[in-house]
């Protein structure tokens, strides 16, 4: 059988090798791959990290470096400064900085930036770690809901940062007195708050001052409460007596605002902004408003010197109202000046005590019902008296008092504004009758007095010589004993005769002390005299209200 | 053999950019025929500039480590720092191996390549058969450790740019840097200027 | 016929194929003569785009960051060597700057341009001028010896300030050891000897 012949090697096809394109590409590719890659991943990384690029203007670049100068919040480092040039209106200076991505959320358009260096303001000294580690910009994430990426940078750091807890407020006054911003607002002598801003009114007629009350102070702020200047020393001499009030030290230095409020008063929280009247000191501040006000005027003898408007009345010591004014009147019929004082009582305070189970009167009833109140007081007496508060300051109050022997008088209802019975003054009275008693001391002739004592005394004197001479003679008739009480008595009569001698001591003692008495009795006469003219003249000073 | 068969007996050059061998051209310049570069039967006027440069070098090491190489200002002191000085703050600050390494790179490894070269040149210069083995691998030695002197520039550069926090310290270069610097690059050219075939190169020549 | 002569000693050799492992020595001074070297053109690109991309990582991002006193300062490469330039000291700068930035650029560049072209067979222009300048520039590239530096200079800043090593430290660090395998594959013998291979 033949086979076919077994193959040769020859004849045995060779190996293709195989040119495939991907062959050529040996595993070493997948190192600069894996660079490559990782690479990129840095630089996406890098560049999604970067952050938000914004701008903020400030007057100067004064401690700003580029690529330096740090911006934090709350200490935290957030951004860099990237570029500082000056603006196109070279007003300013645009300070580019970078802020890291996951601070971009504070970027919005109430906040804001100031740069942190060494300060002396009026609250102390602050940034002085600035002088090391260089300065920096702080911020102050605002509240709005807006980004922005363009802000305009604060020379002087804020008073108030936007997360610290309370509420701001306004006050109006007169003008600002010592306040100034930085000021400190207390609540019964513990600091509350800052004084933030103060702006001259339009028209110029007062100033409104914006404050901040820290928590929890701000709940403490009511519809009643009541603000004054604590600045200072607050000093007021009033018929009261002289008071000394201050708040603090920094308050003297600085002065300052502080708030109470009225006992009794709402007690809901005012809301943010709500405005209040900033009173000039505490006493006004806290004088409860009065709703009824009934104004009388009253008539009185004497000096008004050392009453001044806002001096009080008072019922048996008790404040019912208030002078309003004094002023001079001519009255044309009796051809007199008269001096009538307006005073405003508050009707209140004197309110009339009902039996249990009565019912209050009406309104219209409830005037008449006081008018009668009134006259039947009148009618036992109540009359309103000048007196003297307080003798160091000499100033004077009205004092309503019940006096049984007062001429009998009436309110004159009828007049506009209704006229109150008054009497004089007792001092008045008392300075009357020491005047008077001094000028009968002035009358009495102690000089003829003590001359015809005088006179009488030279009369005995001779008397008992010739008495003396009589006893001498009788001496040598009579008994010894005769003689021995002669002679006792003509020595009772020698030491009566030194005693009453011209110049004895008793008698110039006598004329010296009668002298004496009339000297005093002139200088009482004149001292009644000055003081009617000037009763302040102990403590000389201006009377008048606090400053 | 007496004669061991050199290059340039046989007529034989090496060029230096391709390493090609090449055959030998009677003309006085050649150029290699792979790369085009001169071709030169021994680097050009090599004894003389390695002396050059090696001399240079060697006078500049003295104001490369007397003079001071960094000077650090903070508000409290200003101190001067030579390369031993720094060498002696690492040691203090109680990193001794760094303050090795810099002790070695920059003080030994400078004065070694200068006196190796010293040797090298005047065994060149005054050709003797003993020892050539243990020259040329002194030679092999000083090219491989020359450029690890230059460490100390580097960290010097980075400490100058770094520490510039004004108020507090500031580093500035000196001039011993400059000069240090200095002998470094021109023990390098020296290195690569000096030909190592001229150690084994017999006085007679053909 | 095949002879080479010894770079160290001028002897002449035969020229054999290079021993399987280790490398062939001259017969006199023990200089090394041959070595076998069959790495593919192929490893030596993508090692050269590597430390490319790793070159200009290293260049773009800061070194290393240094905080101190609640301020801080970093620098790049260039920023060294800038600022040796900004204290008056130009040739230390230059210096610096070519040590460690342009001549690894150069390197890799140049190898770049002449192998891509090489891979396809085509002849880069100027490719000898290229290739003689590599083997010129090469012994100047110090990325090693720059990253001891830096170490030394980490360990005294260590000491008064905080010190946060940047990403450009440890992309140097990969140049580093991508650079000097790159050199190791690239020998001037092998380039030749590529170029020699492609031609034909």
């Amino acid at each position: 059988m033949t086979e076919p012949p077994a193959p040769s090697l020859d004849d045995l096809p060779a190996a293709v090798p195989a040119r495939s394109r991907w062959s050529r590409l040996p595993l070493i590719w997948i190192l600069p791959a894996v660079v490559i890659v990782a690479g990129a991943f840095v630089v996406v990384h890098e560049k999604l990290a970067q952050g938000t690029s914004i701008e903020i203007l400030f007057e100067n670049a004064e401690d700003l470096e580029a690529n330096k100068t740090k911006i934090r919040y709350k200490e935290v480092e957030i951004g860099d400064v990237r570029d500082i040039h000056v603006a196109k209106d070279r007003k300013e200076v645009v300070v580019t900085a970078m802020i890291h991505r996951d601070a971009s959320e504070y970027l919005v358009e109430d906040t804001r930036f100031w740069v942190v260096r060494p300060r002396i303001s009026a609250a102390g000294v602050t940034g002085l770690g600035t002088l090391v580690s260089g300065a920096y910009i702080s911020v102050d994430v605002g509240k709005s809901a807006n980004p922005s990426e363009h802000f305009v940078g604060l020379e002087v750091p804020p008073i108030v940062t936007s997360d610290l807890p309370g509420r701001q407020f306004v006050l109006h006054a007169d003008d600002l007195g010592s306040l100034d911003i930085g000021s400190l607002v207390f609540y019964r002598h513990i600091t509350a708050g800052q004084v933030v801003g103060y702006a001259l009114d339009p028209g110029g007629a007062g100033v409104t001052l914006t404050i901040f009350v820290n928590a929890p102070f701000d709940g403490y702020v009511t519809g009643g409460t009541r603000f004054w200047q604590a600045s200072g020393i607050d000093m007021s001499i009033n018929s009261d007596g002289i008071k000394l009030r201050t708040e603090s030290l920094t308050s003297i230095l600085q002065g300052g605002v502080a708030f109470q409020s009225l006992p009794g008063s709402a007690m809901t929280e005012a809301t943010r902004d709500a405005a209040f009247t900033l009173y000039p000191d505490e006493e006004r501040a806290m004088r409860p408003t009065e709703t009824e006000i009934r104004t009388f005027v009253m008539y009185f003898n004497g000096s008004l010197r050392g009453l001044s408007p806002g001096a009080p009345v008072e019922l048996h010591g008790i404040a019912v109202g208030e002078v309003k004014s004094v002023d001079v009147e001519y009255d044309r019929d009796a051809g007199t000046l008269r001096f009538p004082v307006v005073v405003d009582m508050y009707p209140q305070r004197i309110r009339g005590r009902k039996a249990r189970g009565a019912q209050p009167p009406a309104k219209d009833d409830a005037q008449t019902s006081s008018r009668k109140l009134v006259d039947s007081l009148v009618a036992r007496g109540l009359r309103a008296e000048l007196k003297t508060g307080n003798l160091l300051t000499g100033q004077k109050y009205v004092d309503l008092d019940v006096h049984a022997d007062a001429p009998a008088e009436k309110v004159w209802w009828a007049d506009q504004p209704w006229v109150f019975p008054t009497v004089s003054n007792g001092l008045d009275e008392f300075q009357d009758s020491m005047g008077s008693i001094a000028r009968k001391l002035n009358k009495v002739p102690f000089d003829r007095i003590s001359y015809r004592l005088l006179s009488t005394m030279t009369s005995l004197e001779q008397t008992l010589k010739s008495t003396d001479q009589l006893m001498r003679h009788v001496d040598g008739s009579l008994a010894p004993q005769v003689e021995a009480t002669l002679t006792e008595a003509q020595a009772a009569l020698k030491n009566a005769k030194e005693l009453l001698a011209q110049d004895a001591p008793l008698q110039s003692d006598l004329g010296a002390t009668l002298l004496q008495l009339s000297r005093a009795a002139k200088a009482v006469t004149a001292l009644v005299d000055y003081l009617e003219r000037h009763p302040e003249s102990l403590l000389r000073g201006k009377p008048g209200d606090s400053p | 053999m007496t004669n061991p068969a050199t290059g340039r007996s046989l007529g034989l050059l090496l060029c230096l950019d391709c390493r090609a061998t090449v055959r030998g051209a009677k003309a006085s310049h050649s150029h290699c025929p792979r790369c085009h570069a001169r071709l030169y039967v021994r680097k050009p006027h090599s004894l003389i500039v390695t002396t050059v440069l090696v001399v240079c070098a060697a006078l500049l090491y003295i104001p490369a480590n007397v003079l001071p190489v960094m000077n650090t200002r903070t508000i409290f002191e200003d101190e001067r720092d030579t390369i031993m000085s720094g060498v002696l703050v690492l040691l203090q600050s109680g990193s001794w191996p760094i303050a090795l390494l810099v002790f070695v790179a920059s003080i030994v490894v400078p004065l070694l390549k200068i006196l190796a070269l010293g040797v090298l040149l005047y065994s060149a210069w005054r050709p003797s058969p003993h020892r050539r083995l243990q020259r040329s691998e002194l030679y092999r030695m000083v090219e491989f450790i020359g450029r690890w002197s230059m460490l100390d520039i580097y960290a010097i550069s980075l400490l100058a740019t770094l520490v510039q926090v004004q108020s507090f310290a500031s580093v500035i270069v000196g001039w011993g840097a400059w000069a240090f610097a200095a002998v470094v690059v021109l023990t390098l050219l020296a290195a690569r200027t000096f030909d190592e075939r001229l150690l084994w190169d017999t006085p007679q020549h053909d | 016929m095949p002879v080479i002569v010894c770079p160290a000693c001028d002897l002449a050799h035969r020229l054999t194929t290079a021993p399987a492992s280790g490398r062939g020595q001259c017969a006199r001074c023990r200089a090394p003569l041959q070595r076998r070297e069959n790495a593919s053109i192929d490893t030596a690109i993508a090692l050269a785009v590597c430390a490319l991309a790793l070159l200009l990582l290293s260049n773009a991002y800061p070194l290393v960051a240094m905080q101190v006193n609640g301020s801080s300062r970093d620098t790049t490469l260039i920023g060294a060597a800038v600022g040796l330039y900004a204290q008056g000291f130009k040739s230390l700068a230059a210096l610096v700057f070519v040590t460690t930035v342009v001549a690894p650029l150069l390197q890799i560049v140049s190898l770049l341009y002449v192998l891509i072209p090489l891979r396809r067979g085509r002849r880069a222009f100027g490719r000898n001028t290229v290739l003689r300048m590599l083997t010129r520039v090469r012994p100047w590239s110090f990325m090693e010896v720059f990253m001891l530096g830096a170490l030394v200079a980490l360990v005294r800043l260590s000491n008064f300030a905080h010190i946060a090593p940047g990403i450009a430290l440890w992309s140097c660090a990969l140049l580093m050891l991508c650079l000097s395998a790159l050199t190791s594959i690239t020998s001037t013998e092998q380039l030749w000897r590529w170029v020699e291979e492609s031609r034909e």
